[in-house]
């Protein structure tokens, strides 16, 4: 196909070329968290979009489905500090940001940071713990920076928060209020790997020696690949798309869809289609295309609105779940 | 008043001592007191207030009504404060009064009020007396009171060679449509109202719907494709550097096509669902092709900014065509539908 030469063209294909040769360390960061982790492809790719976008991730699923791996890995992979944060209901916000300690030797109050000061942090069982200290953390998220005592401590970028929940056993757990969820660009549902998956997982456990991880990406690349992510082309045709699918779950009559306006109680905010807009371009840089086409918008649609769409008791009677509302949405939103 | 009356009362005393001790006095001097005398008494009846109390009657049956009036004649120099009776007047029950009535005179000006009054009881009551306050010449207030009026209350005589009777019931007034009326009125209002709003709410949305029912063309739809086609060559878009609405109007028409034929959102799809699904039906290969092809340079003039060269889009506008070849329903099928 034949390419005429124009300024925006040209930029195009300037991004095009940029892009391929920026986001060449994805293959390779997928294949060096293959060595550790079976399946969950859909998982790790999500990551990857989460820490392109610079956005959170927050993770459900039943325990022992890697999370914790996958982000160990990843952690490994791009030689970046990795905290675990197991959150429980004794846990205070000190406790994650850490707090003044008193030096008797030298008599004054030093700073003691928190695990939260490391590029990669998992927050197990966010829900655990109550909603100081899920706040604590979530301002940490949004600020990027934390307050000890009288000072604020700039958080070191790349600075990714995986925070997960699980869906069974919600006795004695402190639900994530709406406003808190929204922070996470993407609400992310882990399932079980596939039987042939779990045959590897099997066998890849039973070898005595552990697959190691070695550091192939630089932080730098992925500061850079951030860079280039914002600059990827999004034609006012998506952008358009963009709006239509959050304006159709605030107005659903609007876009025909009368049928699921009795379910959705609040519609996503604007940070939901800052965030689809986002993710769209990270998702697009991953596919090695400076451009947005609405296939990316639909393939991060799902894990970027679930947690943001309010459903009522009604959908709750009829056991209707945010991912029916969204399929229904694209359905009738026109495809540009 | 009073201090005037005692003024007056000296003035008279003086005058009898003048008359007793110094009866040669002369006539002039005389004539001089009596015109003195009458200053005073005309001064003093310049300050004075006269308060009068009048009734309709003296006589009322126990529980009756009866109308007082009080009247306030005052010189217009003086400032009085008529009374506002609370519970009782004199010791006759309160019930109401009118409002006050101003009469002016030469030199004087009558208040006048009428109260309503009544007794519960049998006896003599006094309706008054009812006392006034007002300014005198001096600055100070004073006091000035009505008569008295007796008023004798009489009971009702009870026959009591008659048994008692029972209380009546409360009578029944039949309803009239004139007392529904306002009601009526009211609700037609409201409901006439009601109507324009939701006609108006309605007229609202009406207008607001960003995504508008897509009417199905009347005629079959390959041969409506190929109308919409031939429209979109006419109007040369690409030619005069409409290239993104001549790829967004060609691959509308061919979504559309895909939709009326074979019954599904293509207009919803994106290029890869559109290439799924079509990968399911019996089709040719060189069909398949074209349409992919078509939509896959679609998308990026779309959404890569990519401008093709002439005779792509006169490519692309083949291959529209080529797909509505392929697909077009056979004779069989024509004469099934």
């Amino acid at each position: 196909m034949e390419i005429i030469s124009g300024n925006t063209t040209v930029d195009i294909a300037a991004l095009n070329e940029r892009i391929n040769r920026e986001s060449a360390f994805v293959d390779v960061l997928n294949l060096e968290l293959g060595k550790a982790i079976i399946g969950q492809k859909y998982m790790v790719e999500r990551l990857m979009l989460a820490m392109l976008a610079n956005g959170h991730i927050l993770l459900e699923g039943v325990p022992g489905l890697a999370k914790t791996l996958a982000i160990k890995s990843l952690a490994s992979a791009i030689h970046a500090k990795f905290s675990r944060i197991q959150f429980t209901p004794d846990l205070l916000p000190g406790d994650l940001t850490g707090t003044m300690i008193f030096n008797q030797k030298e008599n004054n109050f030093t700073v003691k940071k928190g695990p939260i000061f490391a590029n990669l942090i998992l927050a197990d069982e966010i829900n655990r713990a109550p909603a100081k200290v899920q706040s604590a953390l979530l301002e940490a998220m949004q600020e990027k920076q934390v307050t000890i005592g009288e000072n604020s401590y700039k958080l070191e970028e790349p600075f990714l928060v995986l925070a997960t929940q699980n869906p069974i056993e919600q006795e004695g757990t402190y639900p994530l209020p709406e406003a808190q969820v929204d922070r996470f660009m993407l609400k992310v549902v882990v399932t079980y790997p596939k039987k042939e998956e779990e045959r590897m997982i099997i066998r890849q456990n039973m070898q005595l020696a552990g697959q190691t991880i070695n550091p192939v990406v630089r932080q730098e690349d992925i500061l850079n690949a951030r860079k280039t992510v914002r600059e990827v082309y999004m034609d006012e045709k998506i952008e358009r798309y963009i709006l239509d699918i959050v304006f159709a779950t605030r107005n659903p009559e609007d876009y025909k869809l009368n049928k699921i306006k009795s379910f959705i109680n609040y519609g996503a905010s604007p940070r939901a289609s800052i965030n689809l807009a986002l993710a769209s371009k990270a998702y697009a840089f991953i596919k090695r295309r400076g451009y947005v086409i609405p296939e990316d918008v639909r393939a991060i649609c799902f894990d970027v609105m679930r947690h943001r769409i309010g459903l009522t008791y009604e959908a709750e009677a009829e056991n209707i779940n945010s991912e029916e509302i969204i399929s229904e949405i694209l359905n009738a939103v026109e495809v540009p | 008043m009073i201090d005037m009356r005692i003024e007056i009362n000296e003035m008279r005393n003086a005058e009898c001592r003048i008359r007793n001790e110094n009866n040669r006095s002369g006539w002039l001097s005389l004539s001089c007191l009596l015109v003195f005398s009458l200053f005073i008494l005309f001064a003093s009846a310049q300050n004075s207030v006269i308060a009068t109390l009048t009734a309709d009657s003296t006589r009322i049956t126990i529980g009756d009504h009866l109308n007082v009036r009080l009247a306030v004649k005052h010189s217009k120099s003086i400032k009085i404060l008529m009374p506002t009776p609370k519970d009782s007047v004199g010791n006759m029950d309160f019930i109401s009064s009118s409002k006050i009535d101003t009469i002016e005179q030469a030199t004087d000006v009558v208040f006048a009020q009428k109260y309503t009054l009544s007794a519960y009881d049998s006896g003599v009551f006094h309706a008054g007396p009812v006392a006034v306050l007002y300014k005198n010449s001096a600055g100070g207030v004073d006091t000035a009171f009505s008569n008295d009026i007796a008023i004798t209350v009489s009971t009702v005589a009870v026959d009591t060679t008659h048994p008692f009777k029972p209380i009546k019931a409360p009578l029944d007034v039949p309803y009239s449509w004139k007392e529904f009326t306002p009601y009526i009125g009211g609700s037609v209002g409201l409901l006439i109202l009601a109507v324009i709003g939701i006609i108006l709410w309605r007229k609202y949305r009406m207008q607001k719907p960003v995504v508008q029912a897509r009417p199905k063309p009347k005629d079959p739809p390959h041969i409506w494709a190929r109308k919409e086609l031939k429209k979109l060559e006419d109007e040369k878009l690409w030619q005069k550097d409409e290239v993104k609405m001549y790829y967004s109007r060609l691959t509308e028409t061919l979504r559309l096509y895909l939709e009326f034929r074979y019954q599904w959102l293509a207009l919803e799809s994106t290029t890869e669902e559109i290439e799924e699904q079509i990968g399911s039906y019996n089709l040719k290969e060189k069909a398949k092709e074209s349409l992919l092809q078509t939509l896959r340079t679609a998308d990026l003039v779309k959404f890569a900014k990519m401008l093709p060269s002439p005779d792509v889009n006169m490519k692309a506008m083949e291959n529209a065509y080529k797909f509505i070849d392929f697909t077009e329903p056979k004779e069989e099928e024509k004469k099934q539908n």
